[in-house]
């Protein structure tokens, strides 16, 4: 490779200027040979027309001295020649070449015309010009013709058109120096020289211009080149440095070109990957919103079946008000038949069972009437057992029909926690009510447990039931999340009952294995511990 | 009652001469009109030329215009004529011969010398008459004949003097070279004309043509114009050329007698109007074709003459013509 900003080589301008130098001198001198050659042909034309047009008017003046024979008149004929300042003689010849008459300049070679060739070997035919070229001089030949004379009477009065050619009555001839028409080339020679050396002159300045203002260009390129260090290898002068730099911008081009391709293919194989990523994650959104659509509109039906579970709450608290009134009467009448000595026995007895379950009917309808009853939302010492106990004998018909033996069995240090009693009850209610669903009608048993841990009291409520599988049990605190048929389960049941237990406090917990039941334990603070 | 029948016959004598005289006048104008209803034959005119030259075929061309406006006369004088062209130089003699025998012409009209002199020369039965047009120096022999007759080219000297003598009124002496053999009498009605009109000709006789330019280098100084005669000696190109070299030399002016000759470097010419000619040759014709014999139809001078000037020549040699207004006058430019 050459070092950068060294010159190697002639200057491409110097160069095409030395070339055009050497084509213009080339051309001059071609151009300036043809002009001289072209001049000179249009000299000798002139002096041959010249030559001739004298000999012809010497041989028309000399017509009619001829016609007349007077020698006398011939000369001064003659003597009209040597006005032109180039005529050396002039002579006149009879028919058969006999010298009639010469006029000359003193210094003219004496009779040169008079004793040259024969006329008839120079004017063949007879009755055209003709020329001889001698060293020094030109002679031109003419013939003398006499008119026809007419024929008759009528010729005279009417003259045929053209004049017809006469017959030939001799000769004039002029010879002409040369010397004109060596001046003539000389002054050629000359003009054509200086003009060939303007010319060129000319020429070498306006090429000179023109060159460097058409290589300006190419030397800007160079200077650009250089100054920008392309690596061209062994550069010999400007146009092998720009070609060699061009070679290597080509060369990077493709490099370039072929980086760029390869990053097209593979933002292409990017692009495809992103998209399938793209288009898997629709498929799953698709899935999820779908999913969740379902979902919806499944909410949207439990709560209209919660809607009417409502309304029967409200509707047997009413009716539950109404039994209330009629069964404390027959309380108080049956508590007035037991006042009376006069009853027996066996009605004795009876109306105390009867007393017993107009109790038992009070209390559910208690029950029912605190179940349907607005959570008050006052926290306030709860007595679980009692809790319990009410809401195992909510479910006490139901677990009946299902042949499920409930067990409750409290430790005698479990003390009150601090809550909301009806909430609590809730939470207790949807734990009896999950397992006696799982147990199914095929009995079982549900056991409510019950001790002190601490500071806090578990509650564990677990059934023999068929368990939770393991892929649900993340889920069973889903809002909405059941395994339950529509008709009975919401989904709501371990969702709010674990956000009334992390309300309170506490946790709840679920223990299961599938096909041999589960058991929920829900901790809580007892009354007075402080809160976490 | 007696009176009242003669009168009755006297009236129906009356009566009947009137119907009588209505008649004859009836039958009179149905006999001319009957004669003026004749169809006429057109007339064959046979016209031959001398050469095949523009002068002798327009005056041909004028001829017939000329005696196709005149009113017909006698039976064969209805237009349109037939008419024969034949050119002598190319059909020659043998050919004029054969057009005689063939067509039968009524008329042969000559033009030029040539074709009046090989007209002439052949015989002819029955007679034809013989016009010339454009014929000069028609022999007298020719001349003489009876079935001979035309108009002359060739203007009199006395006219032309006259002529002359109005263009150029301060015109004294006029000179001249001929040929005795040839032009000798014409030279001797110059003389006679020119004395009668106050001129002073001098006249140098030559023998051959190479004579004339010494001839008139002796007129040079001695007159004021050059007359250039139709003399075939003289007249020559050369001796033609010969004028006009002296004319150019001493600045006098030449007269000549034909119009090429103003082209060639003569001042002047006064020759016969060409139209004129022609118009006197139809009217000549008109005659001859109506029956009148060609002894009666003399032959005729010009009578319309026509000058030529060369405008530039006229400028050389500082002459002012003055041009006559009875003449046709033109300038040559």
């Amino acid at each position: 490779m050459k070092p950068l900003g060294l010159r190697a080589g002639p200057d491409l301008g110097l160069r095409i200027s030395l070339s055009v130098a050497a084509l213009l001198t080339a051309l001059t001198v071609c151009l300036g040979a043809l002009a001289v050659q072209a001049q000179r042909s249009l000299l000798l034309y002139h002096a041959q027309d010249a030559g001739q047009v004298v000999a012809a008017l010497v041989s028309q003046g000399a017509r009619l001295a001829l016609f007349a024979e007077d020698r006398a008149g011939l000369r001064r004929e003659l003597a009209e020649a040597l006005l032109h300042d180039y005529v050396l003689e002039a002579c006149a010849l009879d028919r058969s070449g006999g010298l009639l008459a010469r006029v000359g300049r003193a210094e003219a070679a004496e009779a040169a015309c008079g004793l040259g060739p024969k006329p008839a070997s120079v004017l063949d035919p007879p009755e055209r010009p003709g020329r001889l070229e001698g060293p020094d001089s030109f002679t031109f030949w003419a013939p003398v013709l006499t008119a026809v004379p007419p024929g008759s009477e009528d010729a005279l009065y009417y003259p045929p058109e053209p004049e017809p050619p006469g017959a030939v009555v001799g000769y004039a001839a002029v010879r002409f120096s040369k010397a004109p028409v060596r001046e003539g080339m000389h002054q050629i020679l000359v003009r054509t020289a200086l003009a060939g050396i303007v010319f060129l002159l000319l020429g070498a300045a306006v090429a000179h211009r023109l060159i460097r203002a058409a290589t300006r260009p190419l030397r800007e390129l160079t200077e650009t080149v250089r100054a920008r260090g392309v690596p061209v290898s062994e550069p010999r002068d400007d146009v092998s440095l720009l070609r060699g730099a061009y070679s290597g911008l080509v060369e990077s081009l493709d490099r370039a070109f072929g980086d760029l391709q390869s990053l097209r293919q593979d933002l292409e194989q990017r692009v495809e990957a992103r998209t399938a990523e793209l288009r898997e994650a629709r498929d799953r959104l698709e899935e999820r919103v779908a999913e969740r659509t379902a979902q919806l509109e499944e909410t949207y039906r439990q709560l209209v079946h919660a809607e009417k579970l409502s309304a029967t709450g409200r509707l047997a608290a009413s009716v539950a008000h109404e039994f209330n009134n009629p069964v404390f009467g027959i309380r108080n009448v049956l508590r007035g038949l037991l006042a009376s000595p006069a009853l027996g026995t066996e009605d004795r007895e009876l109306a105390e069972m009867a007393v017993a379950e107009c109790d038992r009917l009070r209390r559910l309808v208690r029950d029912l009437q605190s179940f349907s009853r607005p959570s008050s939302g006052r926290a306030e010492p709860v007595d679980l057992r009692r809790a319990v106990d009410a809401m195992v004998l909510l479910c006490a018909k139901e677990f009946g029909r299902k042949k499920i033996a409930v067990e409750v069995d409290f430790a005698h240090d479990v003390p009150p926690v601090r809550g909301v009693e009806d909430q609590l009850k809730q939470v207790v209610l949807n734990l009896l009510t999950n397992a006696g669903d799982a147990v199914g009608d095929e009995g079982g048993t549900v056991r409510v447990r019950a001790e002190r841990r601490g500071a806090e009291v578990a509650l564990r409520v677990e059934d023999t039931g068929r368990g939770i599988l393991p892929e649900h049990r993340e889920r069973i605190f889903d809002p909405f999340f059941t395994t339950k048929p529509a008709v009975k389960g919401t989904g709501l049941g371990l969702s709010v009952s674990y956000g009334i237990v992390r309300r309170h406090g506490g946790r709840i917990e679920v223990a299961s294995e599938p096909g041999r039941g589960a058991a929920f334990t829900v901790t809580l603070p007892i009354e007075g511990a402080s809160q976490p | 009652m007696a009176q009242r029948k003669t009168a009755g016959r006297q009236g129906h004598g009356l009566a009947g001469a009137s119907a009588l005289r209505a008649l004859r006048l009836l039958v009179c104008a149905l006999a001319v009109l009957a004669l003026s209803a004749v169809p006429a034959r057109a007339a064959e005119i046979l016209a031959v030329l001398s050469a095949r030259l523009p002068p002798y075929e327009q005056a041909l061309a004028e001829f017939r215009t000329q005696l196709s406006r005149l009113p017909a006369a006698g039976p064969k004088a209805i237009e349109p004529h037939t008419y024969t062209e034949l050119v002598l130089t190319e059909a020659g003699p043998q050919g004029l011969a054969r057009a005689l025998r063939d067509r039968r012409p009524a008329l042969v009209l000559a033009l030029g010398r040539s074709a009046l002199l090989a007209a002439a020369e052949l015989p002819q039965r029955p007679p034809t008459p013989l016009l010339h047009l454009l014929a000069p120096g028609v022999p007298p022999e020719v001349r003489a004949r009876p079935d001979v007759t035309g108009v002359d080219l060739d203007v009199a000297p006395a006219a032309t003097l006259a002529v002359l003598r109005t263009i150029l009124p301060n015109l004294r002496r006029v000179g001249l070279v001929y040929d005795p053999q040839r032009t000798g009498a014409l030279v001797d009605q110059a003389r006679a004309a020119a004395r009668e009109a106050g001129l002073e000709l001098t006249a140098l006789p030559v023998g051959e043509s190479r004579e004339v330019p010494s001839r008139l280098g002796e007129l040079a100084g001695r007159v004021d114009l050059l007359w250039l005669l139709p003399d075939l000696t003289v007249a020559t190109p050369d001796g033609t050329a010969s004028f006009v070299q002296i004319s150019q030399r001493h600045r006098v002016p030449v007269l000549a007698f034909s119009r090429p000759y103003a082209e060639r470097g003569a001042t002047l010419t006064i020759a016969a109007e060409p139209g004129g000619m022609a118009a006197q040759a139809a009217r000549l014709a008109r005659r001859l074709l109506a029956g009148e014999s060609p002894r009666r139809a003399v032959p005729e001078a010009p009578v319309l003459l026509s000058v030529t000037a060369n405008r530039a020549v006229a400028a050389k040699l500082g002459l002012e013509l003055v041009r006559p207004a009875s003449l046709h006058f033109e300038w040559l430019e």
